[in-house]
């Protein structure tokens, strides 16, 4: 026994296998984790290392290496191994030399299998993200016909998305509620009649704090804070030859809505901490499902601002504007969803139809393709029943009626507190955690309702 | 009198491009919709049917196929897993055009730790595949380029996977 029983006992413990190798690459010792990680069942000495370890095999030039003493450690990382129950197990495998004659080589095999499950989970998830969007992506290449209906303000949208889509430096600005699709407008204008290559750059400015978003645009230099250890391209650069999507433009702080102004006025600006000008050759789209007249008025945005982001304007109407566009749309999400679930739904109920025509869809598109997404998990047979239609908002009178119910008071009682915090829980998953957003459902300023946010722990 | 060989090749390419999928058809004939990226490096055996070398022996290789996450070019210990290959399949996906301009990157660092290594490229996800893209019109002149040859494959019907390991088999054993 060359390894001492407390190397071997410690090594027990810590999830680490090890075999010492002969001149000719067997099995000499090795302790119980070896064989296990290894899937064996028995004592494994005299034999080849290549015969228990099929990784080892095409290894052979780098263990020579090893003996002659060009090379002292060699290491595979994360080789997989399928347990019985499929679930798969990983190991670091490592080669060191030790200098001994009769056992030149020594082999760790390490379980990483905890933390890399971790690494796979979120790899996984990383990669599945990159491939809706670029399968978002594709879609475009059906064009123009992703923007389904037929109805006349949808048919003159596509007709304005062809016009702007051909101007290179157009300014656009693209109003309608939430979930009308902005964004897919957005990029419809982007790539015009083909895939484009240029650069299609998107932000949400209620996301992002005003202080990273500044930086965010228009980049900055090393050293511009205290934080900034290297110097970053902003997104105006990023965009250049393309594209930049401001999304939420009502939301820009004022601060920024002057420099972003400027930047619009001169087509040049500066990284955050520097002295240069750079210019930037972009196609401007901003979205706003907010009153910026309203807000114009209230000294909240920038007039001037406005009408130099509003130079082609296109409003995207609400859904229960487009008749039976809704079915359209609705039939269209039932293709999709078909694939997705494997499903073959063939058709909507007239009831159903009946349904969705009748609802107010203050969610607009959104809302309905989770509407259709839920009706698709549930629906059994070939078609979608009205059963299977579950709509979440009450129509407005009916709203009122709950609050009315909300408010009246149990007779045992309610803590005010209790309601608040409710309230705010509620607006934050409403709002898809979105805190503007969640601030404005309960027509609070930003600030009054972190303030309340911190005062309950709510986040 | 047949000679048995062991010989280890790789299949690399971009995330998500088949290369599990293609090594699950050709060794096991099964192929699932459901994706689980790989992470480090999974190896597989497959015995391939006996073939006949110029000198008129019958050689049978047993390949030790080795499946490799979705390439990541910062990892400098990945490059481990390519010492002592035969060959490589090199994958790219149909349906996305970036899947192939990560190739020439990918072959040139393969090449470097094996610069006798042979060669395949593989246009994965064929049925899938939409009239006139030019995606296949990218992997043809890669392959020129390379003067490698290529195969369009889908790892979900089957079509040219055996072809694929077969024709990279061919391909080393004319250099036996
Ligand atoms: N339609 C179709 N889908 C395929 C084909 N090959 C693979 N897929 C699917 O594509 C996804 C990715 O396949 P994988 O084989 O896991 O890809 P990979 O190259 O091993 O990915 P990484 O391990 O992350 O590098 C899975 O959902 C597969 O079902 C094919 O030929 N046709
Ligand atoms: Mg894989």
């Amino acid at each position: 026994m060359i390894i001492p029983k407390f190397v071997n006992t410690a090594f027990s413990d810590h999830l680490i296998g090890y075999a010492l190798l002969d001149n000719v690459f067997r099995i000499t010792e090795h302790n119980r984790n070896f064989i296990k990680f290894l899937n064996l069942h028995d004592n494994v000495r005299e034999k080849q290392l290549v015969e228990i370890m099929p990784e080892a095999i095409g290894l052979e030039q780098i263990l020579q290496e090893m003996l002659d003493n060009e090379r002292s450690i060699f290491t595979l990382p994360q080789v997989n191994r399928f347990l019985k129950d499929q679930q798969i197990a990983y190991y670091n495998i490592t080669f060191y030399t030790t200098s001994l004659t009769d056992t030149p080589v020594f082999v760790i095999i390490y379980d990483i299998t905890e933390e890399t499950r971790l690494k796979q989970q979120l790899t996984q998830q990383k990669y599945e993200i990159e491939l809706l969007e670029g399968q978002s992506f594709l879609q475009g290449r059906t064009l123009p016909n992703s923007l389904l209906g037929n109805s006349e303000p949808i048919r003159k949208i596509r007709d304005m998305v062809q016009h702007v889509a051909q101007i290179p430096k157009a300014t656009i600005f693209l109003n309608g509620e939430s979930g009308t699709g902005k964004s897919l407008v957005a990029r419809l204008i982007h790539n015009g009649n083909a895939i484009s290559t240029r650069p299609f750059v998107e932000i949400n400015c209620a996301a992002i704090p005003e202080t990273l978003l500044e930086a965010e645009l228009f980049g900055y230099e090393k050293g511009a804070f205290t934080n900034a250890f290297t110097s970053k391209p902003g997104l105006l650069e990023e965009a250049d030859g393309g594209t930049l999507f401001l999304d939420e433009i009502g939301d820009l702080p004022l601060k920024l809505q002057v420099k972003l102004l400027s930047f619009i006025e001169s087509r040049s600006f500066r990284r955050l901490g520097s002295t240069k000008e750079l210019q930037v050759n972009i196609k401007l789209i901003s979205a706003s499902n907010r009153n910026i007249i309203e807000m114009i008025k209230k000294n909240e945005f920038r007039e001037d601002l406005f009408y130099r982001l509003n130079v082609v304007n296109i409003n995207l109407p609400p859904l229960r504007d487009t008749g039976q566009d809704i079915i359209t749309i609705a039939r269209n999400f039932i293709g999709m969803f078909n694939i997705d679930f494997k499903k073959n739904v063939q058709k909507l109920s007239a009831n159903a139809e009946q349904k969705l025509l009748n609802y107010h869809w203050p969610g607009n598109v959104r809302e309905l393709r989770n509407v259709i997404e839920r009706a698709m998990i549930f629906a059994s047979g070939s078609e979608i029943t009205s059963q299977d239609i579950h709509l979440y908002h009450l129509s407005p009178n009916e709203e009122n009626a709950t609050i009315e119910k909300i408010l009246n008071i149990p007779p045992e009682g309610i803590a005010f507190e209790e309601i608040e915090r409710k309230l705010l829980d509620s607006a934050l998953e409403m709002a898809n955690g979105n805190q503007s957003k969640a601030a404005r459902l309960l027509h609070l300023s930003r600030d009054a309702f972190r303030y309340r946010l911190e005062k309950y722990h709510v986040i | 009198m047949t000679i048995q060989i062991n010989r280890k090749i790789c299949l690399l390419g971009m995330y998500a491009t088949g290369k599990t999928s293609l090594i699950r058809r050709y060794v096991h004939n099964i192929f699932d919709e459901k994706y689980l990226s790989t992470i480090g490096v999974n190896v597989s055996q497959k015995l391939l049917p006996p073939l006949e070398t110029s000198n008129n022996k019958i050689v049978q290789f047993n390949f030790l196929i080795w499946d490799i996450e979705g390439i990541d070019r910062n990892n400098k210990l990945q490059k481990n897993y390519y010492a002592g290959s035969s060959g490589a399949i090199v994958v790219g996906d149909l349906t996305r055009k970036e899947s192939f301009e990560v190739i020439n990157g990918l072959l040139s660092d393969f090449s470097t730790i094996c610069p006798e290594a042979l060669i395949v490229l593989a246009g994965n996800k064929k049925d899938l595949l939409i009239e006139n893209t030019d995606h296949p019109q990218r992997l043809k002149e890669l392959a020129a380029q390379k003067k490698a040859d290529y195969l369009l494959t889908s790892a979900k019907t089957g079509e040219n996977v055996d072809e694929l390991f077969l024709l990279l088999a061919h391909k080393i054993k004319d250099k036996l």
